[in-house]
């Protein structure tokens, strides 16, 4: 049988607001509450600032409620506005969640 | 496919109801239309309350068609509501299955594939319906109709024809129930997917119920209107293959804008309507990335002069630039237009090409073409922040211009 499946039951989108407003709905539900990070870890994000010596680090960071992963390396670290700058954006240190040094093996042992 | 179950949902007179609990009233008891009272008698009924259905007033007429009822309601629409709303019922939704399990049908009506979710419930497809149904009504005071059926199509069709009669509101149809509930079904036009047209000739060929067609020669149905014969022969059938976890997604392969002119427009008035929606489209063009390569133009006449034209023209190069639209858009009117007073406009861009790599032209100036691409990057960003009037030409200040009503509008309602 040669069905058309879903095509038949494509919606008749008179409306091209609606989708706009269907994103910005589902951006906000999938939206998670900003994980909390134990004292070891604090301790261990403190660790890797204080000696991070021009290393390319992967960092877990919290921005508008999803979580995001990147590698970078530190350019400058500003203690009195807590940012933690790259080299052509900044993140506040309070939304670090984790920071791993991928060549940091002790940890695992 | 065979133990399935699909839910669809559709909330019963969807923008005259939100009208309704506004004004604290009942929605299925309230008299009330939805409609724009600012514009002329002939302008659309956009909805009509369900008490109102019951006393025989069309669902679908113009102001002018309205009987005259005492004491009823005028709403002026508000379409910015209607869709929030309709996006806050979705949300409620995805609360009970996951987004690959719902298909969104028009703005008051969504597919549910409830099937793989009955384990995790621990219910009956009737009983998940009823929470749902019952948490719609709790959070947004609507009331909403339901088809439960073992697909797509079933699950429609109960709820298009029995679903509003029944005292909850929902209806449930199985394989079983198809030579009962389906195949009365008369005339043939009440059964989904079926036409005005499509009606007209299967009458001709002497079917005038679903169970004609399902008793029909399915060959000589394919004959005669083919890939859709044999699916008009599946349906009356109860059969429906589609399963709502295959998202179909049409190619982009069109953007296009129309409207309908509030008065007669002069020839020479027309070139600031070309420009405005050339820059309303073309912000829509920027945003999904694509450069346009064939612009068309389309034009009707006032009544009194009757007509129109349709014309399209290739662009030398793929662009997103207004300037280089415009041009393409002034030629098409420049050539065809004659000088007859005008009531409809529509644009719209084709054979849309993904950004990126370019042929440079030597007809053209790169830079300044970038620069000003750049310069129009700009203004969407501060429109998408501060709101579409933030900014506008300023012609739109002029006794001709239709940008700003028109930015008050979603969908050539009051938004």
């Amino acid at each position: 049988m040669s069905d058309r499946g879903m095509k038949k039951w494509l919606p008749f989108a008179s409306l091209v607001e609606q989708n706009e407003y269907l994103e910005q709905m589902i951006y906000e539900k999938n939206k998670i509450k900003k994980p909390q990070v134990s004292i070891e870890q604090a301790r261990k994000i403190d660790l890797i600032l204080k000696e991070h010596q021009d290393l390319t680090l992967n960092f877990k960071i919290y921005l508008d409620g999803y979580l995001y992963q990147f590698a970078g390396k530190i350019v400058k670290i500003d203690l009195n506005k807590h940012l933690i700058f790259f080299k052509d954006f900044y993140v506040p240190i309070k939304d670090v969640i984790d920071i791993d040094d991928p060549n940091d093996f002790s940890d695992i042992c | 496919m065979k133990n399935n179950v699909v839910a669809v949902i559709d909330m019963k007179a969807f923008y005259a109801s939100i009208e309704c609990v506004e004004r604290g009233l009942d929605p299925m008891k309230a008299l009330l239309v939805v409609t724009d009272t600012t514009r002329k008698e002939s302008t659309i009924v956009l909805s009509v309350s369900s008490a109102l259905k019951k006393m025989g007033v069309p669902s679908r007429c113009r102001r002018r068609d309205l009987p005259n009822i005492d004491g009823m309601i005028y709403a002026i629409p508000q379409m910015e509501k209607y869709v929030k709303k309709s996006a806050e019922i979705v949300s409620i939704f995805l609360d009970f299955v996951g987004q690959d399990d719902l298909h969104i049908y028009s703005i008051d009506e969504s597919f549910l594939n409830l099937g793989p979710y009955l384990k995790l419930y621990k219910c009956t497809p009737h009983e998940l319906v009823t929470r749902i149904l019952n948490k719609i009504k709790d959070q947004t005071g609507l009331i909403a109709t339901c088809g439960i059926g073992p697909n797509m199509f079933l699950a429609k069709v109960a709820d298009d024809n029995e679903a509003k009669n029944n005292k909850d509101f929902i209806a449930e149809w199985n394989y079983e129930d198809v030579p009962t509930k389906l195949w009365p079904l008369k005339p043939i036009d009440k059964m989904w997917g079926v036409s005005d047209g499509y009606s007209k000739r299967l009458n001709e060929m002497g079917i005038y119920s679903v169970g004609d067609l399902a008793t029909y020669d399915k060959e000589l149905l394919i004959d005669k209107f083919g890939i859709l014969g044999e699916e008009l022969y599946e349906h009356a059938n109860g059969r429906d293959e589609a399963n709502i976890r295959d998202k179909y997604l049409p190619l982009n392969k069109g953007l296009s804008l129309g409207q309908v002119l509030m008065r007669d427009y002069k020839k020479e008035e027309l070139p600031l309507i070309l420009k405005e929606m050339c820059d309303e489209l073309t912000i829509r063009l920027r945003k999904i990335h694509k450069n346009c390569n064939c612009v068309h133009l389309g034009i009707g006449y006032a009544l009194s002069a009757d007509g129109g034209f349709f014309h399209q023209c290739e662009l030398l190069t793929p662009t997103s630039v207004n300037s280089e639209l415009l041009k393409s858009i002034m030629y098409l009117f420049n050539t065809y237009c004659e000088d007859k007073p005008i009531r409809r406009v529509c644009i719209s861009y084709t054979n849309l090409k993904d950004k990126g790599t370019e042929q440079l032209s030597l007809f053209m100036d790169a830079k300044s073409l970038d620069d000003e691409e750049e310069m129009y990057k700009t203004l969407d960003e501060v429109m998408n922040k501060f709101g579409k009037n933030s900014v506008t030409r300023t012609s739109a200040l002029t006794k001709s211009s239709t940008i700003k009503a028109r930015h008050n509008q979603i969908g050539g309602h009051r938004k």
